[in-house]
Formats: structure tokens, sequence, C-alpha cells
């Protein structure tokens, strides 16, 4: 990678030939938009979609575990997302509003946009694997 | 810097009583931009004053060398006066005596003086020293403090494009059957690929045991352990032979 500033489009590229996708295990796409986003298809785990930006000097990689309205007591899963994120490394879980008001649990990771590109795609993987992770972990929760 | 964040805090506090949790996130970014700015004010200001600072001290300085001039010219007209007084004592001059003996005195009144401006001068440079040091270190935390806000407003960006991608890719995918694909939904996917997986899995080792079971039929029938169609006939041809000379005999 170059050590000209690093975007969501100009890391697109790199994402489509670096390791994750040359091994076939990941799939990574623009999602075209006011600001783009790089949507990555994890194979290896259930397709589950993980989406990526980079803002100033930040690259955030996220994926929705679920949608608040599917909770049935929230207060108690907050308890226990509390007790235990810890075990869901470089990861965090926050809940997100979409314009439509609607809610998720989401998790991501953010790091240094100017990381090496393995740094980066490891960032992505481990996140995928914790996302899956994250909804077995919860989904006695979820109706 | 910790006012800044607690100044952040206090907004966001704000942000959530006014109108709700939900405000937070779409006040977050607002307030961190504010929260820089205001960050480079305080930091441009001190900037400025470590210039104001750091002028007064290289001014004062020049000061202080002037005065060092001046003392040292007082020195030197001392010494002189001395060295012409002892000269009259020497000569037995008394009135050229006392003139000497008059103006060190009076020169040396005036040094005491300009010594203690010198003085006076050291300790206002080394207070300008304290104060560029205090200001430097004002610098240093709010360019930290500047960084940390930047990278949260950063993250908190990059979420909200996230958001609104992913918001996206479900309005585009919703009614369809591809829908946007949550964390729990691959995980079902998962499972419901990993029970697929096992039952084929059966499936397949029922299909070879079936298989080998065959196979294994065959192999004795070929043998003639199993009888087969042909063996009727050897059947019927040994009841045909009973009670003749072959008594004993059995199958082939």
């Amino acid at each position: 990678m170059s050590n000209s500033p690093v975007t969501t489009a100009s890391l697109l590229p790199d994402l489509q030939s670096g390791q994750l996708a040359a091994s076939g295990r990941y799939t990574f796409s623009l999602i075209e938009g006011l600001e783009p986003v790089i949507q990555a298809v994890a194979h290896d785990y259930g397709d589950v979609h993980v989406y990526i930006a980079v803002t100033g000097e930040i690259m955030v990689a996220q994926a929705t575990l679920f949608p608040v309205a599917r909770v049935r007591d929230v207060a108690r899963l907050n308890d226990r997302i509390l007790r235990t994120e810890k075990l869901f490394d470089l990861a965090n879980i926050s809940i997100d509003t979409h314009p439509d008001g609607s809610e998720f649990y989401v998790i991501y990771g953010a790091l240094r946009a100017t990381s090496s590109l393995a740094d980066l795609e490891f960032k992505i993987d481990t996140l995928a694997h914790n996302a899956v992770d994250a909804a077995a972990a919860y989904r006695e929760f979820v109706k | 810097m910790p006012g800044i964040l607690n100044k952040l805090w206090t907004a966001l506090r704000g942000a959530a009583n006014d109108a709700g949790e939900a405000a937070v996130d779409a006040n977050a970014t607002r307030i961190l931009d504010q929260e820089i700015r205001d960050a480079d004010n305080e930091l441009r200001e001190a900037r400025i004053a470590l210039a104001g600072m750091m002028g007064k001290q290289s001014v004062e300085q020049s000061h202080l060398a002037e005065k060092q001039a001046k003392l040292e010219e007082y020195a030197g007209y001392i010494r002189q006066a001395l060295i012409k007084q002892k000269a009259a004592e020497a000569a037995g001059q008394t009135a050229e005596v006392a003139k000497h003996a008059a103006l060190a005195q009076e020169v040396a009144a005036k040094y005491a003086e300009q010594e203690a401006l010198v003085k006076a001068s050291h300790s206002v440079i080394a207070e300008y020293g304290k104060n560029v040091e205090v200001l430097k270190q004002k610098i240093t935390a709010g360019e930290g403090a500047i960084r940390t806000l930047k990278q949260r407003a950063d993250t908190v960006k990059a979420k909200q494009h996230v958001i609104k991608a992913s918001a996206a890719v479900a309005a585009a995918s919703s009614g369809t059957n591809t829908h946007a694909r949550s964390a729990l939904d691959s995980l079902e996917r998962i499972e419901r690929r990993q029970e697929e997986t096992l039952a084929q899995m059966e499936a397949a080792n029922a299909l070879s045991a079936e298989s080998t079971g065959e196979a294994l039929e065959e192999r004795l029938r070929q043998a003639g352990v199993i009888p087969d169609a042909s063996a009727a006939s050897d059947v019927l041809a040994r009841f045909k032979s009973e009670g003749g000379e072959d008594k004993a005999g059995s199958a082939k």
C-alpha cells in the first residue's frame, strides 16, 4: 500500500487482490453512494455481510447482529453484552439507528487505515468470525 | 486537557436528554466537530501566547546584555578610580586621594544599583522560561486531545457511512429473498448447512453400507456360500438321487 491517504475507494482494489479474496473466502464489492462503503461477504461465516468504511485515519468494519425490535429483554441482553463483550477480541458491540429509525445491535472494530493490508484483512476476518459467534452467544435473547 | 472530553460527554448527555438516546448518534459528529474546533482555538491561542512569551524572553535577554555591559563599565571605572587613589596616596596628594575615593564610592553605588537590575532581569527571564515550558506542555496536550477527538470523529463518521450503506442494502433487498445478511441470519445459514451436510453424510453412509452389502452378497453367491438360482436344480437332483448310491451326496 502506498503512503498516500487511504480512502474507501482506494482500499477496495487492495482487498480484491489480497489474501482473503484470492483464497475465495471473501468477496468484496463497493456500495456506491455519497460516501461509498465496501461490502465484504464472508463465505466461511454463512456469507455474513461486513461493511467497511474509511474516514480520515480510521477504518471501521462492522456487521449487523440483529434488530433491537427482535430482542425479548433489552436490559438483560445489554447486561449480558457488557459482561461478555471482552470475549470478542478486537471488537465492540453497539446499538446503531438506521435513517428510518430502526435500531440494530452491531459489532464493529476500528483501526488505523494506514495499517498494513494484512492487518486490515485480519481485522475484517476476525470481525466476521466474531459476528457469527456473538449471534450464537446472544441468540437466546432474540425472538 | 481533560476539560475537552468532559465537555463532550456533557454535550452528548444534553443531546440525549433533549431528544432521546438515538439523538446521541445524530449529534455525535456535530458535537465532536465543535469540540475539535474549540480545542483548535485553544491550541491557536496557546501558540500565540507561546510566541509572545518567547519574544518577551528574547527582548529581556538583550536588555540583560545591555545591563551587564553597563555593569562591566562601572566595574572598570571603580578599578580606575582605585588605581588613581593609590597613586595619589603614594605621591602624598591628599586632595587627589579624597577626590578619587569619593568617585569610587559614587560609582560603587551605581554598580550596586545596576547589579540589582541584572539580578532582576535574570529572574524575569527565568519566569518567562517557566511560562514557555507550561505553554509548550499545553500545546502538546492540546495536539494530543485534537488527535484523539479527530479519531473519534472519524470512527463515528465511518460508522455512519456504514449504517447508511447497510440500511440501503436492507431497503433494496426488502421483499426479496436475498435480504441483507445479519450475523444471526448467517449463523442460521451455517447451522442449516451443517445440518444438510450431516444429513448428506448420513445418507451417504447408509448408501455405502447398502452397496457394500450388495457387493458382499454377490461375492458369497459367486463363492457358492449363498445359494443362487441354479442351486434349485441341484437340490432337486439331490432329492432324486436319494435312496440311491450317493447317500452322502451333499451340495457341491
